[in-house]
């Protein structure tokens, strides 16, 4: 015990944003080569190099468990992908002593085609195990998984639910030296997540190391002892978990003003700035569940554009509930002469339940994406006024707003 | 990494060091190796999915080729009078047939293998050239059969298996590099650009009438000879129609020798390239 098994030396990845917006036909590379001239091509590369982590430097022990976190867009699941392999770093290195079990996002890698008892097969397989062992483990994965009924049927047909129960029972049973999971937990029911913090915790305790990445700090302060906050790709702070949720706390609420973007003089139109206001106007970002929310974004746009759209996309704990366009109810989705804009996106109270929401901007025209700002926004709603205890939309329940839906029930015999 | 068994007890640690790969590496052999049993998996996948819906599933394997022979046969053998080297013409296109659909099947399937896989290639680790790898075994099993059926169609011509049947799995072999070396360079630059994916099926429709599959190698032009060398993939098939059929001549020996040459500069450069996209594909995929 104590000693290490994971070291990681100034790790550093960049990607190169051109290769993900073109570079997709054979003409487009062609386009590149005839282009613009090498040397304005360079400068271009340059602005367009998005550093995904820069210089990041911890090291774990054998039995710990570090929560990592840090806003959307921090590095989380990069650096899980490069601790996993998945993709390499551009710089820095990584010493890893064991074999490394990944959980990241839904599903370890599944195959849609094959059932779940062939999926754990392949996985086990994936992680180095002989087709005997993982025989011998088969049935306490599908036991844990809590899916027996539909072990045989080919996962593409499994809910995300049930994929998930499946791939962390996999990645949980199959017993690697070091877990990683990335955010699997905001999927599935409570009792299953208290099931899976229950597993991390035994598996911790016969000397299995656990990564954990997780929006819900909760989770974090429960089951972590160290916690490792990433803000903008590099270390913010690392240490003891409740000192470094306290950190983030303050981080997310140093935003207090609204978020307020980099220029981005390539975009024919960007948002510059978004926040979240009460009813009266008062920036803040911890609403009561009868408060009026208002999102708030500003967008400047560059050049006349046809049919400019800005979107929010809510997700409460990280499932997407709620889907709104700032030309909602409009016949004719309008053009945009250059200028900048303010909109408004108004949801009355008690309509959101309480919980920790975020929200995605999208502002595109009808044929082509221009900025997508995942967790550009996020807030809490607390059940401040209401006694929510014997409401059907206290927090714990499912569902994420508050339906205006009424029972009555009469007596007929 | 090393994933070694896991049998607890005997387990070592295995230490991974990540760092940043660049510039140009050959294939990690080792490390295939020692991934085996994943391909093994993935093979079984592979056969799994393109078989499941099919009600007459493997049956397939043997169905396809016979009613291809059986159509070829009656247009080229009967109607158009297609020498054969002195083989019943049936005999003759089948004993080519195998090879072909072996490699074409490989080539096709394992070219798009990269963006096939995505869904786990941006989830799990394991060695990417795995991928066009699983599709050039899997189409082998396929070829397996093929490859019985043709000895019970000899059998039936009265053609009986003589000593040169002993090379026959060379040529299977050297078949086998030449498809996995076509997919390496494939399914780079089908992730880069999916152009490949439409230019291919036109590609593999000329190589297919310029090797000799449906037609002797005897009967083209001296001229044209030429192609056939640079056409590794034509001494081969007349290779294995030598070493199964019995009367057939062997390829030129300088063919034979520029085709393993050729495959095995296809299979370095591709391992080269393939190990060089693969970072930057798997970021864009």
């Amino acid at each position: 015990m104590g000693d290490i098994v994971i070291s990681v030396e100034q790790l550093s990845k960049s990607f190169r944003l051109g290769d993900m917006r073109r570079g997709h036909t054979l003409a487009d590379a062609i386009n590149g080569l005839f282009g613009p001239k090498a040397e304005a091509r360079a400068r271009e590369e340059a602005e367009r190099t998005l550093w995904a982590l820069r210089d990041v430097s911890f090291t774990v022990r054998r039995g710990e468990v570090l929560g990592i976190i840090g806003r959307n867009g921090a590095g989380k699941s990069t650096l899980l992908k490069i601790l996993s392999r998945i993709v390499s770093p551009t710089g820095g290195r990584a010493i890893i002593e064991g074999r490394v079990g990944a959980l990241l996002e839904v599903g370890t890698g599944f195959s849609g085609e094959l059932t779940g008892r062939e999926n754990i097969l392949l996985s086990g397989t994936i992680l180095g195990m002989s087709t005997q062992e993982i025989r011998s483990k088969m049935d306490e994965i599908i036991d844990f998984s809590g899916i027996e009924r539909f072990i045989d049927t080919p996962v593409k047909r499994y809910s995300s639910g049930m994929y998930t129960r499946l791939a962390f029972a996999v990645a949980a049973y199959l017993e690697p030296e070091i877990l990683i999971v990335d955010e699997v937990l905001a999927v599935g029911d409570l009792e299953f997540q208290r099931k899976c913090l229950g597993k991390m915790n035994a598996m911790t305790k016969g000397g299995r190391t656990v990564l954990f990445v997780s929006h819900n700090m909760g989770a974090v302060s429960e089951l972590c002892s160290h916690a490792l906050l990433l803000q903008r790709g590099q270390v913010h702070a690392m240490g003891e978990t409740a000192a470094i949720v306290e950190e983030y706390a303050r981080l997310q609420r140093g935003s207090e003003h609204g978020v307020i973007f980099d220029e981005n003089e390539n975009l024919p139109a960007a948002i510059s700035a978004a926040s979240v206001t009460d009813g009266k106007g008062n920036v803040i970002n911890t609403l009561d569940i009868a408060d009026e929310v208002v999102l708030n974004v500003s967008y400047k746009v560059r050049e006349p554009l046809e049919g400019l759209q800005l979107s929010a996309v809510i997700s409460r704990n990280m499932n997407e509930i709620v889907c709104t366009f700032d030309t909602d109810g409009l016949e004719s989705i309008p053009s945009r002469e250059p200028g900048v804009y303010r909109a408004n996106c108004r949801l009355p109270g008690m309509f959101l339940k309480a919980g920790n929401y975020t929200v995605r901007l999208d502002l595109g025209t009808t044929s082509k994406l221009l900025m997508e700002v995942d967790g550009a926004l996020a807030f809490e709603i607390e059940e401040l006024s209401q006694n929510t205890h014997n409401k059907g939309y206290r927090k714990e329940r499912i569902g994420h707003v508050i339906s205006p839906g009424r029972w009555t029930t009469e007596r007929t015999g | 990494m090393s994933h070694s068994p896991a049998n607890e007890a005997a387990q070592p640690i295995v230490r991974q060091v990540i760092q940043p790969v660049s510039g140009w590496r050959p294939l990690d052999i080792g490390e295939i190796w020692r991934f085996r049993r994943l391909l093994r998996v993935f093979v079984w996948r592979d056969l799994k999915i393109r078989y499941k819906q099919a009600v007459l599933g493997f049956l397939w394997v043997v169905i396809q080729p016979l009613a291809l022979t059986l159509v070829y046969s009656i247009f080229f053998g009967y109607v158009a009078r297609i020498p054969s080297e002195g083989v019943p013409y049936p005999v003759f296109f089948l004993g080519g047939m195998i090879l072909w659909q072996f490699f074409n099947l490989a080539v096709t399937q394992g070219s798009i293998s990269l963006v096939a896989q995505q869904q786990i290639i941006t989830k799990v680790y394991f060695p990417r050239p795995l991928a066009p790898l699983t599709s050039v075994v899997s189409a082998f099993v396929d070829f397996l059969i093929m490859f019985v059926l043709l000895i019970a169609v000899e059998l039936f011509y009265g053609i009986r298996p003589s000593w040169p049947m002993l090379a026959a799995p060379l040529f299977a072999m050297l078949t086998a590099l030449m498809a996995f070396a076509i997919c390496l360079w494939l399914s780079a630059l089908d992730a880069l650009y999916r152009d490949v994916r439409y230019a291919l099926a036109f590609l593999m429709q000329v190589w297919y009438f310029a090797t000799p599959i449906i037609y002797p190698l005897s009967i083209v032009p001296e001229r044209f000879r030429w192609i056939m060398t640079l056409n590794p993939l034509a001494a081969t098939i007349q290779g294995f129609r030598w070493s199964m059929l019995g009367n057939v001549a062997p390829p030129p020996a300088r063919d034979l020798v520029v085709a393993v040459v050729v495959t095995f500069v296809l299979l370095l450069g591709g391992a080269m390239f393939f190990r060089r996209v693969e970072q930057r594909v798997i970021d864009m995929i």
